[in-house]
């Protein structure tokens, strides 16, 4: 039996977290202290309706309260500011609101401001998720802590979508005076408040003394140093001059394991590494061209070649923490070249086939591309490798429908069913060939009928199925969020959306 | 000197135009629609004709107005009067690194030519011409920052805020950048002084007794000013384009860095303020030199008319 460097970075990884646990149990939470965090570039927006990147949210969640929280670990919904919900019928969702809860500027988060944050999210013209919530129909309030959403569909998946950027409540008297200025200037009823933002160099919180949670938040303040290369935030972090930094790759992370009094944490994530393609046309209409490409795929290899065996392996889009995941559909591509080359001749291409690949154009990115493009030798497939910017090969693929497959990443979303309809959905942004694969679309519809999670776990897996059967696209990895941080950070907790959240942190010492 | 500031503005507008990519794409956010997409094109103005978008740019510096970034939305003035000082502060810090190392080291090997001082010099004149200042740097904060722990890694902060932390934080990027500028200086000061010592005037002043400190700090360097000068302009002009990678690599919110990632997101307005305000100090510092060069030698300020 050989023993895997995942198994023993696995074992290294739960004997730290075991060693946290125990200094956790050690020491009770305490008040004070502002942690210093290395992230990676300016937020987009301070405003979650007009923001523009997953990566915002590690800066909007201090500042933000959701209606709807999720667990951390299988993120399942869970209160927050709504006490609770109920779909009183398939198309009527009904939120009970936390009484006593104030925005920064004192502003009462009550049913009202729900409502005005639900219709600014719906009708505000700069704003980037109106279809997030497209499913709502119109919005009635009951008392001052009942908001009834009338729905124009059955969608279970709301709940969730409220976790999410449509769920973070900001102060409508704040957005009324500043307008398109609450950009820079957010106010929210989150756990901080906002100090200041100095445009490529830190954001700065400050401990909300109104925050409705008693005895929260630990910290007195957050200050988000924001270094857009991951090497120079890791030297900061191993310097003392931050505490944390995430994101980091599987080459950096070997790297902070070395350094002296740095805690080091793997945990997977909904990040999904991908080849994305275009099957609205050529011959990657044809299933068999993308069952091929699914079978010269050699993940294993592919993930020690370039994650150091640090991620997860992806047979789906879910990794096996979700609680959609379905084990039954795991391992339909194994990485068979003889199969693959089958295929393709059974598709008409006896010689072979030659597909052109975008790919972006940072060294990880041209790693990945370099280690498919040789895999995929073997199975018959030459790729033609374009690579650019991330704007602009997205826009491409997405947009310009230039290119047969992408090598991107998928960063997930709460509830599953929005990363179904935005991929492989007819009218999705990221189906750039518009194909409409027969039986997804009831699939989906049938994914947010019911409230019940095992119900809504099976509809899950026959849109999984569909999605793999019909070889929509080509999972690779899920990538682990790797974390660093010194000893005195304690209680920090890892998600499996990926996004890191500070909620139950405190400094020791 | 403005329509050469100007002209370098049109050149690099120019050029990020022939970069494939749309900012509004960025704008519009993940899952954009087409028509979204085409609202906030029509919303920023980049729909319009490329010759009237850089009218209208042209036309708002003209009245004093850089425009406002498309990413952050902050004003591109505000945003440059920020991070200009940082930047201009690590740039002179290493041209006085540079100065006060490569100067000695120069009169050293000139004073010495064909000995060993002068090998060891002209070695790390080499060295310090070839190493790449990324490398520099990141060997720097290895040692004085991860081992020593006796300076700071990332960051900056304001001269005006705390000038000891500024300093503390402007040393080891100042040191990164000043190498090649300090090997440069060496060899050339070493070059013109050696020129400079074999002349005959200076048999006279070693026959009039004078000794050799003498003569090199008050007749040679005299004589290789104008020299010195012409090159403090280019190691200027140099080190302030060296910001963009070094800026980087200590996280610092300068001028270069914020330039870097304006290009990367085809951010127009704060590429081509950076730009025109660069132009324009390179510009003033070459004039600068010009006319000190004229008031230090006469013979900079004869008319060359008939």
């Amino acid at each position: 039996m050989s023993v895997g460097r995942r198994v023993v970075l696995g074992g290294a990884a739960a004997a730290l977290a075991s060693a946290r646990l125990r200094r956790a149990e050690a020491e009770a939470p305490k008040q004070g202290g502002v942690l210093r965090v290395s992230a990676y570039g300016d937020i987009t927006s301070f405003d979650p309706a007009t923001g523009r990147s997953g990566e915002d949210h590690v800066q909007l969640y201090p500042l933000y309260d959701t209606l709807i929280d999720y667990d951390f670990t299988t993120l399942t919904a869970r209160p927050r500011l709504a006490t609770s919900w109920n779909f009183i019928d398939s198309k009527t969702l009904v939120l009970d609101i936390r009484p006593a809860v104030v925005f920064h500027d004192s502003t009462a988060c009550d049913a009202e401001a729900v409502k005005y944050n639900l219709d600014r999210v719906r009708s505000y013209a700069r704003s980037n998720i109106k279809a997030d919530v497209d499913a709502i129909d119109a919005i009635e309030t009951r008392g001052t802590q009942q908001v009834v959403l009338h729905l124009k569909r059955p969608d279970t998946a709301l709940p969730l979508v409220l976790s999410d950027r449509a769920g973070m409540m900001v102060s409508p008297t704040a957005f009324a005076k500043y307008g398109e200025a609450f950009d820079r200037n957010p106010v929210g009823a989150g756990a901080m408040r906002f100090v200041e933002w100095r445009d490529k160099d830190r954001t700065v919180y400050a401990r909300n003394d109104k925050y409705w949670q008693p005895g929260r938040p630990y910290l007195d303040g957050i200050r988000f140093a924001l270094i857009s290369d991951l090497q120079t935030g890791l030297r900061s972090v191993m310097t003392g001059e931050n505490d944390f930094i995430y994101a980091l790759t599987p080459q950096q992370m070997m790297l902070a394991r070395r350094g002296r009094d740095l805690v080091t944490s793997a945990s997977p994530t909904l990040f999904c590494q991908l080849l994305f393609f275009n099957y609205g046309r050529g011959p990657m209409a044809d299933a068999r061209v993308r069952e091929a490409i699914n079978y010269a795929i050699d993940r294993k290899t592919f993930d020690q070649a370039s994650a150091l065996d640090l991620y997860q392996i992806a047979d789906m889009l879910l990794p096996k923490e979700h609680w959609a995941y379905d084990a039954a559909l795991t391992g339909r591509y194994p990485h068979d070249p003889d199969r693959a080359r089958a295929l393709l001749a059974e598709a008409g291409y006896h010689n072979g086939i030659t597909l052109d690949l975008m790919a972006y154009n940072d060294q990880a990115s041209q790693q990945r591309a370099e280690i498919l493009i040789e895999q995929m030798k073997a199975g018959g497939i030459t790729l033609r490798m374009k690579s650019g910017a991330l704007p602009e090969i997205t826009g491409q693929f997405f947009s310009g429908k230039i290119g047969d497959m992408l090598l991107a990443a998928w960063t997930g979303r709460p509830d599953p069913s929005l990363s179904y309809a935005l991929m492989f959905g007819k009218n999705g942004y990221f189906n750039p060939g518009g194909a409409e694969t027969p039986g997804l679309e009831d699939a989906l519809s049938a994914t947010r009928v019911s409230e019940a999670l095992d119900v809504r776990k099976t509809a899950f897996a026959t849109v999984q199925k569909i999605v793999i059967d019909n070889a929509l696209c080509a999972p690779l990895l899920f990538q682990s969020q790797l974390v660093a941080h010194n000893t005195k950070v304690q209680g920090w907790q890892p998600t499996l959306l990926g996004k890191p959240r500070f909620d139950d942190v405190f400094l020791s010492g | 000197m403005l329509p050469a500031a100007l002209l370098a503005t049109l050149l690099v507008f120019a050029l990020l135009h022939l970069v494939p990519g749309d900012p509004a794409v960025t704008l519009a956010g993940e899952n954009a629609s087409a028509a979204r997409i085409s609202e906030i094109r029509h919303l920023t103005g980049l729909d319009r004709p490329l010759a009237v978008q850089y009218l209208v740019w042209l036309n708002g510096v003209l009245h004093g107005d850089l425009s406002r970034s498309l990413l952050s939305g902050m004003p591109v003035a505000q945003a440059i009067a920020e991070k200009l000082p940082l930047s201009l502060f690590i740039v002179v810090l290493a041209m006085a690194f540079a100065l006060v190392l490569g100067v000695p080291l120069g009169i050293l090997a000139a004073t010495h030519t064909g000995s060993i001082i002068d090998g060891v010099v002209s070695g790390l004149a080499a060295l310090g011409v070839a190493l790449p200042n990324f490398w520099l740097a990141m060997i720097l904060v290895a040692l004085f920052a991860i081992d020593l722990h006796w300076l700071p890694a990332t960051g900056a902060v304001p001269l005006r805020d705390n000038p000891i932390q500024a300093l503390r934080h402007a040393i080891l990027p100042a040191m990164a950048l000043a190498a090649g500028g300090m090997a440069e200086v060496a060899r050339q000061v070493r070059g013109a002084l050696t020129v400079v010592l074999r002349a005959p005037f200076v048999r006279n002043l070693h026959a009039k007794g004078l000794s050799g400190a003498a003569i090199v700090w008050r007749h040679g360097i005299r004589n290789i000013a104008a020299l010195l000068l012409t090159l403090l302009a280019l190691l200027f002009n140099r080190t302030l384009g060296a910001t963009v990678v070094i800026e980087t690599v200590f996280a610092i919110p300068g001028i270069g860095s914020t330039m870097v990632e304006a290009a990367v997101g085809k951010d127009f307005p704060m590429v081509q303020g950076v730009v025109l305000v660069m132009a324009l100090l390179v510009i003033m510092s070459n004039l600068l030199v010009d006319l000190v060069i004229g008031w230090i030698d006469p013979r900079g300020r004869r008319s060359v008319g008939p």
